[in-house]
């Protein structure tokens, strides 16, 4: 079990630095901050972390459909209940756990159906946020790559 | 003619860089303005010079705030750099100076029990004398304080001229009070009802209110509600003002807005009621149950439609979009999804959700309906620390914010003046916002069907 939600955000990130996966932290969307944005493929999802209060992180995710391709809860591995399981098939927000397991660190419960609410003020928002990050070549507006530099996100 | 003999808008004043959104053009959106006593000793001058000047001599009136030395002190207390509480040498806690002039002004008994960091008692209140004599300073404050500055700056002079008698006075003078809990009601009760006279017997050209500070507790209590209408109806006082400790009526459940119905209805009987932290709920009642006689609803600047009593530590403000069809701040991904449908052009974001002044601004120099309600949701991260987490939320842009706010008070001004904004109107706003909640799953317009039911004309 992890510490701290940060914790598992961390350990997500160093895999995904592993793998070479496009990904920023901290994005801010809408009045609220997407805990990590993945691009894959020219598909953006966003990864909300939550250590148990995933009616919380649903309501975030959902939120996130408004900017991202795709939303996900992210749970350490627990029980998905029936009630959970349904909350998110109703939204399209998809369910993954934590997995410490092989080199990526989700494993997919229900998968992120893609966003019919994109808005498309939004999502540009949230790509000139991804540029800025991009073409940060000094590593100011750059996430430190692994969990140990990590001491703030922002 | 008493002042609320007709129903009135009441805006809380906040902090000075706020004033702006009380003046031109929003001066004629609101009836009166409410400042709080610790604001007026901290800056006298400059509020005399906004009542007297900047609002032209807006009928106002002062909070005085007197519960703020029955809670800790520590609430009150200067603060060091590192924000420790600052004490002097022999160890008394140093006051924010607008409280120690607040201190200086009320005088005893308030005064040396905060100096020495302890809280008043209502044991201090037992001698007849002494209760008048803190209600008369109370008073006196609240009526010559402003007054005095403004006849400095030569203010009152002027009004004069134009045959105003009564200039930079307040409209009435509330009774210095203490907030009641179920454990305290008995022992301050009295006190409340004996300063309340007390007050009356010191004025007698100026209306005179009671404010009835309550908590949740003490509201849903149905013993404790006749209780106090039983004390407080026979004051010889022009008005109950009422203020229900952190009582939002958005999420109160339709017991607990019954409970505030009742309590509304036993203080209206015989007197005036005004609610002093109030949404559209309030404004609702006041506008369509004349029979409750709540008169007068009161709210701060964009946040502020209910309150706690003691201040909770602040906190960084956010900002939100007043849906007015659902009459509430939504957050603004909520809000967008209400106004989506409504984005396609501007006459239908006009006709369907807002036409304030900012809405109508924003639509006509917009590039384009969505980017122009994006405006409302302009933001930047800010990143701060929770317990061991670091934290990165997003607050308004200097603009949105400003944005929000200007449009908040017009919407506010509506709710207030608008003739055509019928029973009809709001239960058909309320059944819509009902659909939307069970449709989209928006968690914030949950108070629709709560407010629709406790509005509906009983059969």
């Amino acid at each position: 079990m992890f510490p701290s939600e940060w914790e598992m955000v961390s350990a997500a990130v160093a895999r995904l630095d592993e793998l070479a996966v496009e990904h920023y932290l901290q994005v801010p969307c809408l009045f609220r901050c997407i805990d990590l944005v993945i691009v894959r493929q020219d598909i953006t999802f966003a990864v909300e972390f939550k250590l148990r209060d995933w009616r919380k992180g649903l309501e975030q995710a959902r939120d996130h459909l408004l900017a991202v391709d795709r939303s996900v809860v992210c749970l350490p591995e627990r029980r998905a209940t029936t009630t959970m399981r349904e909350a998110f098939r109703q939204t399209g927000v998809g369910l993954s756990f934590f997995s410490d397991a092989g080199s990526w660190p989700f494993v997919e419960v229900i998968h992120p159906v893609e966003s019919a609410e994109k808005w498309p003020v939004a999502a540009l928002w949230l790509s000139q946020t991804l540029v800025a990050r991009r073409s940060d070549k000094y590593g100011i507006l750059r996430q430190p790559a692994t969990p140990s530099a990590v001491r703030n996100p922002c | 003619m008493g002042f609320f003999d007709s129903r009135r808008h009441l805006v809380r004043y906040g902090i000075p860089a706020e004033q702006k959104y009380l003046l031109s053009p929003f001066l004629g959106t609101y009836d009166l303005v409410v400042i709080n006593a610790n604001m007026v000793s901290h800056a006298p001058s400059a509020l005399a010079a906004f009542i007297g000047e900047r609002t032209c001599n807006k009928p106002f009136m002062l909070d005085p705030l007197t519960h703020a030395f029955q809670h800790d002190i520590t609430l009150l207390q200067a603060e060091d750099e590192d924000g420790t509480p600052k004490t002097d040498l022999s160890g008394n806690p140093v006051l924010r100076k607008s409280f120690d002039k607040l201190c200086e002004h009320y005088g005893e008994p308030v005064a040396s029990r905060a100096r020495r960091g302890e809280v008043v008692q209502p044991s201090d209140f037992e001698d007849p004398g002494a209760v008048a004599e803190f209600a008369g300073r109370v008073v006196r404050f609240q009526v010559e304080v402003l007054s005095s500055y403004a006849e400095d700056k030569g203010l009152l002079e002027y009004y004069r001229f134009l045959g105003v008698s009564h200039a930079v006075r307040p409209v009435g003078v509330v009774a210095p009070y203490f907030y009641l809990e179920p454990d305290s009601l008995e022992a301050w009760l009295p006190v409340n009802v004996a300063l309340a006279r007390a007050t009356a017997s010191a004025l007698s050209d100026r209306e005179i209110y009671a404010q009835l500070v309550v908590s949740r507790e003490v509201l849903l209590s149905e013993a404790s509600r006749r209780r106090l209408a039983d004390q407080y109806r026979d004051l010889p006082v022009d008005a109950v003002l009422l203020w229900v400790d952190r009582f939002d009526e958005h999420d109160a459940s339709v017991s607990d807005l019954q409970c505030y119905l009742d309590l509304v209805e036993r203080l209206g009987s015989t007197l005036p009621v005004v609610s002093l932290y109030g949404s559209f709920f309030s404004t609702a009642i006041m506008r369509f149950r004349p029979d409750l006689n709540l008169v007068g609803v009161s709210h701060s600047l964009e946040y502020g439609e209910d309150r706690s009593v003691v201040p909770a530590g602040g906190g960084l403000p956010v900002s939100r979009f007043y849906y007015p069809k659902a009459f509430r701040r939504l957050r603004f991904a909520q809000a967008l999804r209400l106004a989506r449908p409504f984005l396609a052009s501007v006459a239908l974001f006009l006709d369907n959700v807002c036409s304030c002044e900012v809405c109508v601004e924003l639509m006509a120099t917009g590039p384009d309906p969505d980017r122009a309600f994006a405006l409302y949701g302009k933001s930047h991260p800010v990143t701060f620390r929770r317990g061991s987490q670091a934290v990165t939320l997003h607050y308004p842009d200097a603009d949105t914010r400003d944005r929000c706010v200007r449009h908040f008070m017009w919407s506010k001004g509506l709710e207030f003046g608008r003739e055509d904004l019928t029973l009809d109107y709001v239960l058909e706003a309320l059944r819509e916002g009902e659909g939307r909640h069970k449709s989209l799953g928006l968690s914030e317009l949950a108070h629709c069907e709560r407010w629709r039911r406790l509005l509906e004309p009983r059969q």
